[in-house]
């Protein structure tokens, strides 16, 4: 393996064209991503990580666009490719992950039609092969009857499994990068816990990169190397996930730990004030500023990356003018 | 339409807050300039056709006026008074132009007043259905169904087959034809809404059922059925013109544009085409601006639909 | 399956029996059925005994039984002008009704889908504004006067394309068809692209409309994810979701297209069954108007049934139960 990252994204930017002009979905979003490591970036709804995913993947739809900045995938710049090469890196070598299961396969095909397809859109081999090729692929994640399965239309399996399929899918070509979308919010607890396991175990044995979407926190604590805390289309603080949990250093992330259900029994629950700006009415500077505790003058302009150096933990960086302040106080 | 599975809204998108207020419709609609062209277009020759006896150059249906030498003179020509035929005249010497306009005023009449017929009675219908439900309703929606399943053309004509020709056999037959689209759009608008909290708060006043129907419900169903009352209007104007063509509408001495058309045929061999091309070029305008501004209209009132 | 094509042949049915109720009640409120069924020249002796044969002394309920026993049979009484029963002679016709309806609609299939596809996939690009402009026109446009201009185009000015009749025709199991011989094709091809025209608008902003709300689903950018070729995204994924509702759509519309074939029929001298029945009204031959009703009726609920079925054949979320008996049922429609 070389020493460039898997996968190298920096200062990305993504508009939404309206009527009133451009509005700004993602401000410079920069992380890398190495072989066998899983990346969770955390936010709420709105924070531009679909927008993030779907700019990775060439998949921003008009009235949207990726508007600047650099992706970098195994050493090729992805932001301007054609559309013909990248759609032979997609499902391939950079394999997705939708969040709603009920959503994500054509209601009106066959599991196995859209299995077989995907097999040969990238793999030169006969009907036979490919259906063969799906058989093992649904036994791999766990699929029951994989051979009838293959038969089955989407609305004759359970949520659970359909996200077993589409997590099939997105392994047929054992690709080098997967982006999954939240795949686990739309499932029930015991499912979601089954599925983060087998996941986890697949990226391990295959050495895949994975780049986990969630707002949940205490999913990417089971499952991420690093954490990547997105808010109002930026990166707000990143770090190695066990680090980044136990000891916050940006508000935000204080926040969202605190408004997590953990811990001691019957402990409060401190719930951030305020909602997340819209997309139209983000602020300026800090975008933060208006819901932060510790908030000064200081913050109304663009706040600098920072290295996290919080009780002596060093690793990843943080962007805020007061980082650690909300935690101490 | 609506397929199997909604649009989830694009990631990012501001949502539209929920319903809009007549200003901010005229305001949505009126920024649109096509939208405003063609309700231009239509009020011109809505005036027209409305002040044709005043403003046409003649009484195409006084034969006192008209002069058989004048007869199928090219658009343009010079009458024997000396005026000018600016879109010609047929075989008996009438002036194209004033035909044509008051062809329009006997289309507006018929398009409009089967759309407030056929409104109204389809409306009560659809709102007497969801208020009573049950058997009742079904009964009712069935019987719209099954009309609805028929071609226009053909409950016209059954009608006209059956009663003979004559305006008001045809309007007869346009409310036949038209009063089941209002009462579907007015009972399913009225289900939504007497779900609605502010019906239950009505409810709970003890307000008479018939108020709550006419003074609560009936206005928040308004919009959908002034979008279907204008695809209707031009709907209306079509088959009557087409009946009229086929010598089953109106009498013929009644200033139909179907009628104008057919007449015209018997010339359109020889050449003679503008007998028949001006009446429907009259008649694709005056549809066109109604369809042009239903449109724009339907995408004002539901401001979350995409354009 | 069964249980439900026999429970909707039920219905049909009973659509059919409503439909000789108002037929027969029509025929009522028209005036004395003895008019309808005697020549205008009989005498008073003969009005009576018709009216004897026909059972009209009897009271109205078994009259209507009467009408019911004797449609059954097929006869429906015999046509004044052309003297013969009334039944044969619509049959007759039926088949160049068929042919030009069926073309029309496989023309306004054709150019409605691909346009309404192009308009829907790049909304914002100036052919498909004009495509959008020019389906409002074209549901403005009067069709009879539209077939009316077709004529003066390309057979008064142009003279490419005949403008009456059926031309050449050609004869398989006994039925003469126009669409077999070149001459007859050349004959086809105005009357059907003028009744073509209206459908075209119709499902060409129907599949655009179907595209705009499809292609932000999921599922499509799913299987853009998956590295799809656009033919496949769009010839299958987006097509097989947007062709239910078409297809239904177009189901409605053929019988829309053979009454306003009619129309088409008259302004081109079209021998089909649609220019027979104006004909009958212009003069009050109403056995064949009530034939012609009665068959129009028959072939409507079948085509209903007909694109009900195939509704079912095209979703398998309504379709036949063909699930495995151990799958899971999803929450999903």
């Amino acid at each position: 393996m070389s020493d460039s990252p898997l996968l190298e994204v920096q200062s990305l930017r993504a508009e939404l064209a309206t009527r009133n002009g451009p509005l700004n979905m993602l401000d410079g979003v920069s992380f890398s991503l190495n072989h066998g490591r899983v990346l969770a970036l955390v936010g709420e709804s709105g924070s531009g990580k679909s927008a993030t995913a779907f700019s990775l993947m060439g998949l921003l739809d008009p009235p949207a666009r990726v508007a600047g900045g650099s992706v970098r995938f195994a050493g090729r710049e992805l932001v301007g490719l054609a559309e013909a090469e990248m759609r032979r890196l997609r499902g391939n070598r950079i394999a997705m992950i939708f969040q709603d299961p009920m959503m994500t396969l054509n209601p009106v095909l066959t599991i196995g039609a859209q299995i077989v397809e995907t097999v040969l859109a990238h793999a030169p081999v006969g009907r036979a092969e490919a259906r063969r090729r799906a058989r093992d692929v649904l036994g791999r994640v766990g699929v029951p009857g994989p051979e009838e399965r293959l038969a089955c239309h989407p609305h004759q399996l359970s949520g659970g499994l359909r996200q077993r399929v589409a997590i099939a899918i997105a392994l047929l070509h054992q690709p080098d990068l997967i982006v999954a979308d939240e795949p686990t919010t739309a499932l029930d607890a015991t499912i979601q816990a089954q599925i983060l396991r087998e996941v986890r175990a697949l990226v391990t044995e295959q050495g895949t990169a994975l780049l986990w979407i969630t707002h949940d926190l205490s999913v990417a604590e089971q499952l991420a190397d690093d954490i990547a805390v997105m808010y109002a289309g930026r990166i707000v603080e990143r770090g190695p996930a066990a680090s980044l949990l136990r000891q916050p250093t940006h508000p935000y992330t204080a926040g969202l730990i605190a408004s997590l259900p953990r811990g001691r029994r019957g402990s409060r629950l401190t719930p951030i004030p305020g909602l997340p700006p819209t997309l139209a009415g983000r602020p300026s500077g800090c975008a933060f500023r208006p819901r932060c505790g510790v908030a000064g003058p200081a913050c109304a302009a663009d706040p600098p990356w920072r290295d996290r150096l919080s009780g002596g933990v060093s690793g990843g960086a943080v962007r805020c003018v007061t980082p650690g302040r909300a935690v101490a106080a | 339409m609506s397929l199997a599975a909604e649009a989830p809204p694009q990631q990012g998108e501001p949502q539209d807050g929920p319903r809009s207020s007549l200003a901010t419709v005229w305001r949505d609609f009126a920024a649109s300039g096509v939208a405003l062209g063609s309700l231009a277009v239509f009020l011109l020759l809505a005036g027209a056709a409305l002040l044709a006896p005043w403003i046409a150059p003649q009484n195409p249906f006084d034969l006192t006026q008209l002069d058989l030498l004048d007869g199928r003179l090219a658009p343009g020509s010079r009458s024997g008074a000396g005026g000018i035929y600016w879109l010609g005249t047929d075989d008996q010497g009438r002036d194209m132009l004033s035909a044509i306009l008051h062809g329009l005023r006997l289309s507006l009449l018929v398009g409009i007043g089967s759309a407030l017929v056929a409104g109204s009675a389809g409306t009560l219908v659809g709102l007497a259905a969801a208020r009573a439900g049950g058997r009742a309703d079904s009964a009712l929606m069935r019987l719209a169904d099954l009309q609805l399943a028929f071609p226009s053309i053909l409950i016209a004509l059954m009608v006209i087959a059956f009663l003979g020709r004559g305006i008001g056999n045809v309007l007869l037959a346009l409310i036949l034809v038209e009063w089941a689209y209002y009462a579907r759009a007015a009972r399913s608008a009225a289900l939504v809404e007497l779900k609605s909290e502010y019906v239950e708060a009505a409810r709970c006043l003890v307000l008479p059922e018939t108020r709550i129907l006419l003074r609560h419900v009936l206005p928040n169903c308004l919009p959908s059925l002034v979008v279907i009352a204008t695809t209707q209007v031009a709907r209306a104007i079509a088959l009557e013109a087409t009946l009229s063509f086929l010598g089953l509408g109106v009498s013929v001495t009644e200033p139909s544009l179907g009628l104008l058309i057919a007449n015209g045929r018997n010339y359109v061999l020889s050449g003679e085409t503008w007998i028949s091309l001006y009446p429907g070029v009259a008649l694709l305008a005056v549809m066109a601006a109604i369809n042009l501004a239903g449109d724009h209209l339907r995408d004002s009132l539901n401001p979350r639909l995409e354009r | 399956m069964l249980p439900w094509v026999l429970r909707r042949s039920f219905q049909a049915g009973l659509v059919v029996l409503a439909m000789t109720l108002l037929v027969f009640a029509g025929l009522h409120v028209a005036g004395n059925p003895v008019d309808i069924l005697v020549p205008p020249d009989a005498d008073a002796a003969e009005r009576a005994r018709i009216a004897a044969v026909f059972g009209l002394d009897r009271p109205l309920w078994r009259q209507y039984l009467l009408f019911l026993e004797r449609a059954v049979q097929g006869d429906l009484g015999r046509s004044f002008i052309h003297n013969r029963p009334a039944l044969s002679l619509v049959f007759e016709r039926l088949p160049a009704t068929l042919e030009l309806s069926v073309l029309a609609l496989l023309l306004a299939a054709g150019f409605g889908i691909s346009l309404g596809l192009f308009a829907g996939l790049r909304p914002q690009t100036l052919p498909s504004r004009l495509i959008m402009a020019g389906s409002v026109v074209g549901l403005s446009l009067p069709t009879f006067w539209v077939g009316l201009m077709l004529v003066v185009a390309f057979s008064v000015r142009l003279g490419w394309l005949p403008s009456s009749g059926r031309g050449d025709t050609q004869a398989v199991l006994g039925v003469e068809w126009s669409f077999l011989t070149l001459d007859g094709l050349r004959h086809l091809a105005l009357p059907a692209a003028n009744l073509a025209l209206f459908k075209v608008a119709l499902i060409l902003r129907l599949t655009r409309a179907g595209v705009r709300e499809v292609v932000h689903l999921d599922y499509v950018r799913f299987a853009r994810a998956r590295g799809l070729a656009p033919s496949r995204v769009v010839g299958v994924h987006i097509l097989r979701a947007i062709m239910i509702p078409i297809v239904t759509v177009i189901g409605l519309e053929f019988c829309s297209t053979i009454a306003f074939s009619m129309v088409t029929e008259s302004i081109f001298a079209w021998p089909g069954m649609g220019r027979l029945m104006i004909e009958s009204i212009q003069v009050l031959d109403r056995p064949v108007i009530v034939a012609y009703l009665v068959a129009v009726v028959l072939l409507f609920v079948a085509v209903n049934l007909l694109a009900d079925l195939l509704y079912r054949l095209l979703d398998p979320r309504v379709g036949p139960a063909d699930a495995p008996a151990n799958a899971t049922a999803g929450g999903a429609r």
